[in-house]
């Protein structure tokens, strides 16, 4: 099916189809395999002392097995799944928008013009705070569902980014 | 028609019915507060003695009349220099200045009795990260308007103090209204008939559940109830005449929920936007500025297909999050009726002339083979199971969902022009999505395994209120159309909320 695309402009527009993604920081998979591993420890130890305080009855040996299998299988998998992860997330800034792509199974590219953001800031939770580095989180007007979320970036080049953002919001604004 | 001129720049109190309002209020504040000790009181030993317990009511009742006429005599406004300026607080006064630019929308609240005094509770809602709003219980109907033009009048002006001689002919300017549609009774009628009786049957169902539920926990004896009815013989004729009561219902239901909300409802226009009055015990009145609606969306069933109504969508940008409030509807359109708001709107173009295209067919066979397999380790299990009969009911849902697939894939059509991005769509019956493409404020592409294999991708497209989406269309179309549509946004300067 060939789809017709009436002429809108003369000048050739800017396309998504080539532009190269900028890789998060390696820090960030380190970040994220400690944080997804320090769940999955919290889980286990849960389960051991609900185990050890349950005197009353008694849980025969064969399940306590399964059940550490399917911890394990889990704990592999979303190791795995954060290790992959890595290779699929990426951003892009442009020169009037920002770009964010994410997924290994459903992949989603999400963009935002700059002049269509509310507002920006930098969340850092401990563990990131561990590896120095910064989420930059875009906001748009109603609903939070278009915000944009960059995550694992180095902290000093969230602050970066963040600074740029908001020059080209005032930008805008004064235009 | 002459407007009262009223002169603003004067402080005002609100009508004098104010402080039956305030009074209300702060006796139901008191006694949410006193609650407890009111309990007490009730469940103690105060009964035996009625006369302290008279006394405290009168006590309580007259303070909060003192508190209320106080209130009501601290509470003044007057508009300076563009400003909306309100002075509240009887211990810590509190002096508010709102600039009309920061003014979202006025929004008139009238119940009976305020229809009865012919007063009007003002709703000011502003902008801001926090949503403030300002309430103004009751305001004479004619001075509410008069403000209401008055601010929208020198909203978009530079702060230069007009002549009052220009300030009236703008004010009369404003004020002149065009209808557009106006619901008699029997169209009203006719839209409560035709709407989604589905709907009012669950809530019925639900409704029926909740009270067994609450009788159950009271300690009815259902059980044996229960038993009866198993034992009782359920002829077709009852189960018929049950049918035919539990669609009455359901009838009655959505007609007297259309009529209690669009009872002569009024929907017009002037050159800066909408306004939508309605309600019958309620009267409530929104105005919509034209650059505000993000998405016009407009959409019929099987049954109002037959009548020829349509029910209209203006969706609003808004400081909060999307809610109904914000999603305006109005019922009971013809098709020259969204012919005008579309053009009202968007100016001179009719959303036919828009080229469409269909989506991809796999959008049908892949729920169709998802789904099937899905049912088909369930008939497996169900033949395990011994529970033959539940088979063909299985299957007889699957089909049904694949029919509605179909019809949703038949009915998807989307296309664009240099302005506007239309989508139509629906099952059993029709809807169609018309936003100016410069009121994207971002797009999303997302593809699924399968969708990468076969070069597709589905779209969605974020307002400022509300988002629209496209699946199963082609990669290369999807990426052109990201490319068009951020080209148009990122060079529009218009003002898009």
């Amino acid at each position: 099916m060939e789809f017709i695309n009436k002429q809108i402009m003369s000048e050739s527009i800017p396309t998504i189809s080539d532009i190269e993604f900028e890789m998060l920081d390696l820090n960030y998979r380190k970040a994220q395999l400690l944080s997804s591993s320090l769940f999955f420890v919290g889980v286990l130890a849960i389960l051991i002392i609900a185990w050890q305080l349950s005197t009353e009855i008694s849980i025969p040996l064969i399940w306590g097995l399964l059940i550490l299998t399917v911890w394990l299988i889990l704990f592999g998998l979303t190791l795995w799944y954060v290790w992959k992860s890595y290779h699929f997330e990426g951003f892009v800034i442009r020169d009037k928008d920002i770009l964010h792509k994410s997924g290994i199974f459903f992949q989603s590219l999400l963009i935002i013009p700059f002049n269509r953001i509310q507002h920006s800031e930098i969340k850092q939770g401990p563990i990131e705070r561990l590896f120095d580095l910064g989420s930059l989180i875009l906001y748009t007007a109603g609903g939070s569902s278009s915000d944009l979320a960059v995550h694992g970036l180095p902290y000093y080049k969230a602050q970066l980014l963040k600074e740029m953002i908001t020059k080209r919001i005032t930008a805008d604004d004064e235009a | 028609m002459m407007k009262p001129n009223i002169d603003f720049s004067q402080p005002m109190r609100q009508s004098a019915f104010a402080i039956l309002m305030i009074l209300w209020k702060t006796i139901r504040m008191i006694f949410a507060q006193l609650l407890p000790i009111v309990l007490v009181f009730l469940f103690g030993d105060s009964l035996k003695r009625p006369l302290f317990l008279l006394v405290s009511l009168i006590t309580i009742v007259i303070l909060a009349m003192i508190i209320s006429i106080i209130k009501y005599y601290k509470t003044y406004f007057y508009i300076s220099e563009n400003e909306l300026v309100v002075h509240k607080g009887v211990f810590n006064k509190v002096k508010t200045t709102i600039p009309f630019d920061k003014i979202q929308s006025i929004a008139f609240n009238q119940n009976v009795i305020q229809q009865i005094f012919e007063v009007t509770q003002l709703n000011i809602e502003t902008a801001g990260s926090d949503k403030t709003e300002l309430v103004f219980h009751a305001i004479n109907n004619e001075k509410a308007q008069a403000l209401r033009d008055y601010i929208f009048t020198h909203k978009k002006e530079t702060p230069t103090i007009t002549s009052t001689a220009t300030t009236i002919a703008k004010t009369n300017l404003i004020s002149s209204y065009q209808s557009i549609i106006s619901l008699d009774i029997v169209r009203l009628l006719k839209v409560g008939l035709t709407e989604n009786h589905i709907k009012s049957f669950w809530i019925i169902i639900i409704f029926f559940y909740w009270i067994l539920d609450n009788l159950q926990e009271a300690g009815m004896d259902l059980e044996g109830f229960s038993e009866e009815v198993e034992s009782f013989n359920w002829s077709t004729n009852i189960l018929f005449t049950l049918t035919i009561f539990f669609v009455l219902i359901a009838l009655i239901i959505s007609l007297s929920r259309v009529v209690f909300s669009y009872f002569d409802l009024q929907f017009m226009r002037n050159q800066n936007g909408f306004k939508i009055i309605r309600g019958l015990f309620n009267r409530k009145e929104v105005s919509v500025p034209y650059q505000k609606i993000q998405i016009i969306s407009w959409g019929d069933n099987l049954l109002k297909k037959l009548v020829g109504f349509k029910d209209l969508y203006l969706s609003q940008a808004s400081s909060s999050q999307l809610s109904t409030k914000q999603l305006i509807k109005i019922p009971g359109c013809s098709d020259a009726h969204v012919r005008e708001v579309i053009q009202t709107v968007m100016g001179e173009m009719k959303p036919e002339d828009i080229q469409l295209e269909s989506i991809d067919f796999k959008y049908f066979t892949r729920f169709s083979i998802i789904i099937s397999v899905v049912a088909g380790i369930l008939t497996i299990l169900l033949f395990l199971a011994n529970k033959l009969l539940t088979i063909p009911i299985l299957w007889l849902f699957v089909v049904y969902f694949m029919f509605v697939r179909y019809l949703a894939y038949s009915k998807k059509r989307y296309g664009y022009n240099e302005k506007t991005l239309y989508i139509q769509g629906g099952k059993w019956g029709h809807n169609a999505n018309l936003l100016e493409i410069y009121k994207i404020q971002s797009i999303q592409i997302k593809a699924s395994p399968f969708q990468r294999r076969h070069q597709l991708c589905t779209l969605k497209l974020y307002t400022a209120s509300g988002n629209v989406s496209i699946p199963y269309i082609p990669l290369i179309i999807g990426k052109n159309m990201i490319d068009c549509f951020i080209y148009i946004t990122e060079t529009s300067n218009k003002s898009w909320m």
